[in-house]
């Protein structure tokens, strides 16, 4: 293989595509960054088994073939060359010749064979999602979804597919977040897909007038954004039935709207006194909807004591309620509305955080107070 | 790759074994210790009605919603939560 390109051209291929190379040791393949010189085109692929990458560019191609360089030292090396046309020269089956300007550097590679195939996409799913509401839905909803690989379906974000709407939840049992956006596409599903697999698209999908094309089955979900192709495999198990946990419309006895950017300051303020005091159980803040006010406190012996009031619009009943202080704040910052409605349950039962806009009308976060001096 | 190098790869990945040991070991006591209390509940026996029973359970620090029944619960379960609110509605 022996191929021209410009760096920044390089650089981009190299780092929409890095994330997805391997960090574990047990395939030392998976380390690499698969590049392929073919039909005038220069594919960039890197996968770890649960999500793999495809990054297609152009490139002045002098000879085809194929080559699997070190992902990380790669990329690190890319970083660093000169704003220039680069050299990339494959020598023999396992050494890459980088030359730039009036330089050169050789850098060890693995064998292209050992590289695994990426599977076709193929499934009864097909269609798109706009691209500006999927990367607001997977910001808004992933805060939710657990990092405990204990319990796999939780550490995934469901798609749900039917009609024209795809709806994500996640959930790590404490809370859970549900958005809906538009989907343009054949079938029914719900698949579980790794919430890495799509912060990763979120967040290469600069473009908010382009639309993502996913292609899924049973096992394997394919989505494509441009030159870009991402598959991810489908976690196997069973979601639980988020819907039996929203609670009913008659239940709701509280609602308030109130400022955003003042709640979350004084979140802020109140964590840095609650904060990590005993693990698990530390960061509790207590909140008292009443009149037009609420009323947010936080006291824990040897760290201090903190009050504050802020103005808030309240109908319905006077309700004091505990609640984690992080989790409140990850709610409210992805939900960037300026005034933002709690509606609640009562004191030890769920209740919801809502944007106020018509951009998060579809949006949800369901969070559990904490229950204190049980 | 100088012997050096291949020492420190070594090196890397015998900690990175010894650090998922930890982890696993970890584990293995959370569950053997949940394991007991399961038992001797099931031996034992308990003279409360099933309600109360998985109230208790729940009460103790226990998941009782099928997705995690029996594992540790460090902080409220939405799903536990709700079977507790509605069976409770069912009985009364």
């Amino acid at each position: 293989m022996k191929v021209n390109i410009q760096k920044e051209d390089l650089l981009y291929a190299v780092q929409a595509v890095e994330r997805a190379v391997s960090n574990k040791n047990t395939l030392p393949v998976l380390g690499g960054i698969l590049i392929t010189a073919k039909d005038g085109l220069l594919s960039f692929r890197a996968t770890d088994l649960e999500m793999a990458m495809e990054c297609v560019i152009n490139g002045d191609i002098v000879e085809e073939g194929e080559v699997a360089v070190p992902g990380r030292k790669f990329a690190g090396i890319t970083r660093l060359l000169p704003s220039a046309n680069i050299s990339l020269a494959s020598m023999g089956r396992e050494q890459l010749l980088v030359e730039y300007e009036r330089s050169q550097m050789s850098v060890p590679c693995f064998l292209a064979e050992e590289f695994p195939a990426l599977p076709q996409p193929e499934g009864e799913i097909h269609g798109t999602i706009p691209v500006k509401p999927f990367r607001r839905l997977v910001r808004q909803v992933s805060i939710a979804a657990a990092n405990d690989e204990v319990r796999p379906v939780f550490t995934g974000i469901l798609l749900e597919i039917s009609g024209d709407k795809i709806t994500m939840v996640a959930t790590d049992t404490h809370r859970l977040a549900k958005g809906v956006c538009a989907w343009h596409g054949q079938g029914e599903a719900s698949l579980i897909i790794p919430c890495r697999t799509l912060q990763e698209i979120a967040r290469l999908a600069v473009n908010e007038e382009e639309e993502i094309t996913l292609t899924a089955n049973r096992n394997q979900a394919y989505f494509r954004l441009g030159n870009l192709t991402f598959t991810s495999r489908v976690i196997v198990g069973q979601y639980p039935d988020y819907k039996q946990v929203l609670p009913a419309d008659n239940l709701f006895c509280c609602h308030s709207l109130i400022h955003n950017h003042r709640l979350c300051n004084a979140l802020e303020r109140a964590s840095l006194i609650s904060r990590d005091v005993t693990r698990g159980k530390g960061n509790i803040v207590r909140l008292t909807f009443e009149g037009d006010k609420l009323f947010l406190a936080a006291e824990v012996p040897d760290e201090g004591t903190i009050k504050e009031e802020l103005a808030a619009e309240i109908q319905g009943e006077t309700l004091v309620a505990n609640y984690n202080a992080r989790y409140l704040l990850e709610a409210l910052k992805v939900i960037d509305d300026e005034t933002v409605c709690f509606r609640l349950t009562g004191s030890t039962t769920p209740g919801i955080i809502e944007g106020a806009s018509d951009e998060n009308k579809d949006y949800l976060y369901l969070v559990l107070p904490v229950r204190v001096n049980r | 790759m100088t012997l050096k190098d291949d020492l420190e790869q070594w090196r890397k990945k015998l900690n990175e074994v010894l650090e998922e040991g930890d982890v696993l070991h970890e584990r293995v006591a959370d569950l053997e210790k949940e394991n007991v209390l399961l038992q001797e509940r099931l031996v034992n026996g308990d003279k409360s009605d099933g309600f109360e029973a998985v109230t208790k359970i729940y009460d103790d620090g226990y998941h009782i919603c099928p997705a995690n029944f029996g594992r540790v619960r460090d902080e409220e379960c939405l799903f536990c939560l709700n079977f507790l609110l509605h069976k409770g509605k069912k009985d009364v």
